[in-house]
């Protein structure tokens, strides 16, 4: 009688610590003495796997698909109708800036502003300093240009347009508004 | 009696739960089919963009545009093969460009305020671009957008740094 009363406590004692019986509402089953060993504690991964793919889903869905692009927004004249332009207008010569590839690097390029007494550009970056020094605007004495005045980018048919875009970022970054891509010269 | 169940003899029972394996195989396609349009569509990775210093290009507009790839040749990165229009591929010669010309023609007819962005790569000789730059400011479209790659520049980083 003794015996038996003290292997039920010994049994109970068992079943109360075991998590799982807790977790099960008080649900107690007389545990096996393998049971005991080895825990019946899983985590179910299959509801975890499925949440973390929609949210994987969603975050694609909802990313930005532009792939770090972006782009020279260049404004196609529209045809004016006759009788449009005002008479009295004076008309803006051009600025020319002729562009060339003469090797392999990608500062391998000749940059020539057509204007008296300008060394040509070694860089993109001599080209923008250039273009800022000639721009018309308070304080600035040796300015030629206002921002609005036409530049005409002429690249050889063989200028990489690595550099034709080069020239026209130098240009649009100096302030200039009104730039253009010319027919290749020769 | 579940001891006794557990040590049955014979051959064990291997059950595969299916559900997660559609669930994944079903998001996967969902993925790819929005994924492949989209790149079909706006990206060819044969196109190496140019990517100016210190550029002051703009992130591209949310809005109605057609995107013009030329696509290089592989040998020589400074002739362009051929062209390709959403889904469409076409030659570079005399006849891909009336091609051209006829798209963008019908484009701008049903829409008005349509841009057009021309991809090109950084090799490419300005020859080969040019007749299609001209095209496309030809065929009456608001807008022709040249598309480059964006980079972080210092100026970016110092933006970033401020308040």
């Amino acid at each position: 009688m003794t015996q038996s009363s003290s292997s039920r406590l010994t049994s109970l004692d068992a079943v109360s610590s075991n998590p799982v019986a807790e977790a099960s509402g008080g649900y107690h089953r007389p545990l096996s003495r393998r049971h005991r060993v080895e825990s019946d504690l899983r985590l179910n991964l299959v509801s975890m796997i499925d949440v973390v793919f929609l949210l994987f889903m969603y975050f694609l869905l909802t990313a930005n698909f532009t792939l770090g692009e972006e782009v020279f927004l260049i404004d196609v004249p529209q045809t004016q109708q006759a009788g449009m332009d005002d008479p009295f207008e004076l008309p803006d010569r051009p600025l020319i800036i002729r562009v060339a590839t003469i090797g392999p690097g990608e500062a391998d390029c000749a940059i020539q502003i057509e204007l008296p007494g300008l060394e040509p550009t070694p860089t993109f970056e001599s080209l923008y300093r250039r273009l800022t020094d000639h721009q018309v605007r308070p304080g600035n004495t040796t300015g030629l240009f206002m921002t609005d005045n036409p530049i005409h980018i002429v690249p050889t048919r063989a200028t990489r347009w690595e550099h034709t875009v080069e020239t026209l970022n130098a240009c649009l970054r100096a302030g200039y508004t009104n730039v253009r891509l010319i027919q290749p010269g020769s | 009696m579940p001891r006794a169940r557990a040590i049955q003899p014979g051959a064990a029972k291997v059950r595969m739960n299916l559900t997660p394996m559609i669930d994944m195989t079903f998001l996967l396609i969902v993925f790819f089919i929005l994924t492949s349009q989209i790149s079909n569509v706006e990206v060819a990775e044969e196109i190496n963009l140019p990517a100016p210093h210190d550029s002051v290009s703009v992130d591209p507009e949310e809005d109605h545009r057609m995107v013009i790839n030329l696509i290089p040749d592989a040998g020589d990165r400074a002739r362009i093969t051929s062209m390709r229009l959403g889904f469409r591929t076409l030659a570079f010669d005399s006849a891909g460009r009336a091609e051209l010309r006829d798209e963008l023609l019908a484009a701008v007819a049903a829409d008005p305020t349509l841009k057009v962005d021309i991809r090109a790569d950084r090799q490419a000789a300005y020859g080969e671009v040019y007749p299609i730059l001209r095209l496309a400011s030809a065929s009456g479209a608001r807008r022709v957008d040249l598309v480059v790659a964006a980079t972080l520049d210092q100026g970016d980083l110092h933006e970033e740094g401020q308040p």
